[in-house]
């Protein structure tokens, strides 16, 4: 009977691990689908109307909630206290190192240029974004659905295995 | 806090903490800071570099150099509190046009100040109004006399149009005048002034229309417009005497409509070096 309880213990525990494993990469792929939407948002706005960047981010956030969002929170706040953005600093625990860097260069370039330069900025970041978030979702379809099933197996197997 | 002191990063702050009455900034990189005040000018032992100047652009655009590009094509930021900073870089010229400045590397933060009755000694024309021209080198105060002359002539019930556009004079912030200029006054702000007059005339049917460095011949024409239309004018223009003004190929042609010249000096700044009435005993 204990280890029946036991190997439950641990079915569930893996489970969650599955579950945790293929948050991580859909969290991954809506962070690039939330870049990216505020990539073509920026590109739409700096074009035409030209608002200034706290109302862009403004509008975005209001519409839209993931990881990504909560950097640009941050990023908000940081121009809210009339920080210049080279120096808001912000962390995310869903992108590597170089992922980071990427989305840091990102945001401090925002703003910088005359409206064209800053197109042609923006435009060189879309394709990049565009193509993480293929790729992110790529994974997040393989690795993070596979992850899951694997679990959910292995702890299948663990609870015969004690039974 | 000064809105000025938004603009500079903490190393600066730090350079001119004991400073006090600062008119005027000159940031250029890799130079030494330049503070000038009503007198005197002095070069500090602080050497301006590239993120001075960046910080100071940021904070200037809130971040948005993309919205203000028109603004930066013509070589001035307006910052809040009617604070001006004017730009130096290289221009981006799109089919032969400036359509931005890049790689900025000179900054020059003007520091509006109210002089309230600094104005108190033209009196005589202010009561018996009719066309005045306020003449003087740059950093001599024709700003400063222009917004006292205006309050003072809304004040005593003349419709004033102010046309502002750098919005230094009223220093508007969300539709409010933070500088006072008077009960009867119409500010149009951030308006090509070229475009403003026809529109103003038309529109605003006001009694007086104050406008800060004209230049050039279509301006001058402007302003022969609304003299003829019966709409009196108060307008500053650089220059370091009445008679280059009244002897230049562009502005004398408004000799036949100005009837009160005021020329201001720089010692000290604001000093009326001389009045020159056609239409005053």
């Amino acid at each position: 009977m204990l280890k029946l309880i036991c190997g439950g213990v641990i079915a569930i525990c893996l489970a969650h691990v599955g579950l945790g494993i293929k948050k991580y990469y859909k969290a991954r792929a809506k962070l690039y689908e939330d870049w990216l939407k505020f990539v073509e948002l920026l590109c739409d706005e700096i074009a035409y109307a030209k608002p200034t960047l706290d109302k862009i981010i403004d509008d975005f956030l209001a519409a839209n909630r993931s990881e990504f969002t909560v950097v640009l929170t941050k990023f908000r706040q940081g121009i809210a206290e009339g920080k210049p953005t080279q120096e808001i600093k912000f962390n995310c625990r869903y992108l590597a190192q170089n992922e980071r860097e990427l989305l840091t260069e990102f945001l401090q370039n925002l703003g910088r240029f005359d409206a064209q330069t800053q197109l042609n900025n923006l435009a060189g970041y879309k394709a990049k974004i565009a193509k993480l978030k293929t790729a992110a979702e790529e994974k997040n379809n393989t690795n993070g659905t596979m992850a899951f099933k694997l679990m959910m197996l292995l702890g299948i197997v663990v609870l015969i295995v004690l039974a | 806090m000064a809105k000025f002191k938004n603009l500079l990063s903490k190393n600066i702050l730090n350079a001119i903490d004991k400073y006090y009455g600062i008119t005027e900034l000159r940031l250029r990189k890799s130079k030494p800071l330049v503070i000038a005040f009503c007198n005197k000018k002095i070069e500090l032992d602080y050497i301006v570099n590239s993120a001075d100047v960046d910080f100071a652009i940021a904070v200037a655009t809130k971040n948005s150099v993309y919205a203000l590009s028109e603004c930066i094509a013509n070589g001035y930021i307006v910052y809040d509190g009617g604070v001006r900073v004017g730009v130096c870089g290289e221009a981006i010229l799109d089919r032969g046009q400036v359509s931005g400045i890049k790689n900025i590397t000179s900054l020059v933060i003007r520091i509006p100040c109210a002089v309230e009755g600094c104005a108190d000694r033209l009196s005589e024309i202010i009561n018996n109004y009719s066309n005045t021209l306020l003449i003087s080198p740059p950093s001599c105060g024709k700003t400063t006399l222009l917004r006292d002359m205006v309050r003072q002539l809304s004040n005593s019930g003349r419709e004033v149009l102010l046309i502002d556009e750098r919005n230094e004079l009223s220093a508007t912030v969300d539709g409010k005048n933070m500088l006072e200029v008077g009960c009867h006054t119409d500010v149009v702000v951030g308006m090509p002034k070229l475009k403003c007059y026809e529109s103003a005339v038309r529109c605003m049917n006001p009694e007086i229309i104050a406008t800060d460095e004209i230049f050039g011949g279509s301006e001058v024409d402007c302003l022969l417009d609304c003299a003829r239309c019966g709409v009196n004018f108060l307008a500053t223009v650089h220059s370091d005497s009445i008679d280059r003004v009244i002897d230049s190929k562009i502005y004398n042609k408004l000799n036949t409509i100005v009837d009160n010249y005021v020329l201001l000096g720089n010692k000290p700044i604001g000093k009326m070096v001389e009045v020159r009435s056609n239409c005053l005993n």
